[in-house]
């Protein structure tokens, strides 16, 4: 699509410029998907146009554990709102909410994410660090990443490692 | 504006019915050979179209090649660097098998790929996708198709400026091109002994182009009652297919959703060296063809990686319901990556295009 995505990718470099220490590169979008999926490390920010995006935030939110896990943030010129990244699956899964065995992960992540957004960058470190813990420690996790805990029982883990 | 656009549109769509694919091979033999032409391509063309040749030969495939080359001077018939001879071969033989081919750099005409797709009405892109035992990627348990409507979509090529700064472009959905499509997915899938079909589409968003694909669908799907029909929205789609492929069968997409899912499918059991592909054409014609590019670094090295290639060669036999043929070659190359003695510098081995040839041959 040379002149929608020629548009967006000639506004891209015209801010690339103006950052010269930071690493500019394009990708086409169907190569980027299977980079990603044989070799996501090679990414660091990706920005895209609208429908892109939301192809490649699931894709990557689905590498990196799934819905559940990926945490997210709208901005805009005067407000800004957190939420989950990706809403794939479990948005209105009644049965996650019927058993209360919802990841809380994702949104406790994106209030991290608000909060460096508020400039309270200590806040923010000690909330992910301990989310961290609480996940790599695997005692307390939900259906979706394998264990069986439910909502509150992961929450009360994160509070409990809450320094 | 609009109305102009879409009677250009639906002037430029052939609008015949979809004719039965004919059976084209009832009686082939040695002595009455199949005739298909080939495009050996540019790079690593070739030498992989070789190794085709030879595996071929080796397993007493029926088979006499038209050989056709990309020329150096654009033909004026088809404003393409593709003759009007080599695409009257396809249309004639209505098979074919193409190697990877580097658009010339330049104006004044189509690109290879264009061309073919438009001259011999290419409408549908059918991508299998299964992890090869041997070769190991994190998923081991994908075995889907892609298949994708070729012609229309967000790929009309439709795009305007309508102020500086601001650019529309027009996704177009016929339903011509979406029952056609359709129509192919389930009758792959019956042929094939596949059990479910998925629609994959964003309707929740664009209500009118995806819906309308999604009404075709479901149209097609009545006709089929042995096969299971779903829909699923294409953000669902990525986040699935990579927690767990193993959830897909057949997909069919309407264009955009099928070039970026049919790249994902590949990147998840390997990449595009061992994908085989197949372009449906109307009236049945089948062109086979390898993915990936021609890798003018690795040309003439004796190091290209052929699968691909005899991948898509395999594809092209089941279309010609040669199946014991392209089951018996179609084992050969699974054991020969299984056996992982022979395998190319792509595979991380460190064999010759050859060495890997005559293992497949020793392997039939």
């Amino acid at each position: 699509m040379k002149l929608a995505d020629g548009l967006f990718l000639e506004s891209c470099r015209e801010v690339a410029k103006k950052y010269p220490s930071i690493n500019y590169n394009e990708i086409i979008v169907d190569n980027c998907c299977m980079q990603l999926v044989a070799k996501p490390e090679q990414f660091d920010v990706m920005v895209t146009p609208n429908l892109y995006g939301n192809l490649v935030a699931n894709t990557a939110a689905g590498i990196a554990g799934g819905t559940g896990v990926m945490p997210g943030g709208n901005v805009g010129a005067e407000y800004a709102i957190f939420e989950q990244g990706a809403s794939a699956g479990n948005v209105g899964n009644e049965k996650l909410i019927e058993q209360k065995k919802a990841n809380p992960v994702a949104l406790l992540l994106s209030s991290a994410m608000m909060l460096r957004h508020l400039q309270f960058p200590s806040f923010a470190d000690r909330l992910e660090t301990a989310v961290k813990q609480v996940i790599s420690e695997g005692k307390h996790r939900t259906k979706d990443l394998g264990g069986d805990s439910t909502t509150q029982e992961v929450v009360d883990a994160v509070i409990a490692v809450l320094d | 504006m609009a109305s102009q656009i879409a009677r250009r549109v639906l002037r430029n769509r052939s609008l015949e019915r979809v004719l039965p694919i004919r059976n084209l091979c009832s009686d082939a033999s040695s002595n009455n050979p199949i005739r298909a032409t080939l495009f050996p391509g540019d790079g690593i063309g070739p030498e992989i179209a070789e190794s085709v040749k030879k595996v071929l030969t080796t397993a007493e495939v029926p088979i006499e090649w038209e050989e056709h080359f990309v020329g150096t001077k654009v033909d004026p018939r088809t404003q393409s660097f593709l003759t009007s001879e080599s695409l009257e071969s396809v249309r004639r033989n209505r098979v074919g098998l193409k190697g990877p081919m580097a658009t010339p750099i330049g104006k004044g005409h189509r690109s290879l790929n264009l061309t073919l797709r438009k001259e011999l009405g290419l409408y549908a892109n059918v991508r299998p996708c299964y992890s090869l035992s041997g070769y190991k990627t994190r998923y081991d348990d994908v075995n889907l198709v892609t298949i994708r409507e070729n012609t229309e979509g967000e790929y009309s090529g439709l795009e305007h400026q309508v102020v500086r700064g601001v650019v529309e472009s027009l996704k177009i959905i016929t339903r011509t091109a979406s029952l056609r499509v359709a129509e192919y997915a389930f009758h792959y899938a019956r042929a094939n002994g596949r059990e479910r079909v998925s629609a994959i589409h964003k309707a929740n968003i664009m209500r009118k182009t995806d819906g309308l694909f999604l009404e075709c669908c479901r149209e097609v799907a009545a006709k089929y009652p042995d096969i299971t029909y779903e829909e699923v929205i294409i953000d669902n789609c990525c986040m699935m297919l990579v927690k767990n492929p193993a959830l897909f069968d057949v997909l069919v997409m309407p264009n955009l959703y099928g070039d970026i899912i049919s790249d994902l499918c590949a990147g998840l059991v390997g990449g595009l060296g061992l994908t085989p592909s197949c372009n449906i054409g109307e009236d049945g014609i089948a062109l086979a063809e390898a993915v990936h590019g021609s890798a003018p670094d690795i040309a003439g090295k004796n190091l290209a990686n052929p699968t691909a290639l005899l991948l898509s060669a395999v594809m092209m036999l089941r279309h010609l319901k040669l199946n014991d043929k392209a089951e018996m070659i179609h084992n050969a190359i699974t054991k020969t990556i299984a056996e992982g003695k022979y395998r190319t510098a792509d595979l991380g081995g460190s064999s010759t295009t050859t060495d890997f040839t005559k293992a497949i041959c020793d392997n039939l």
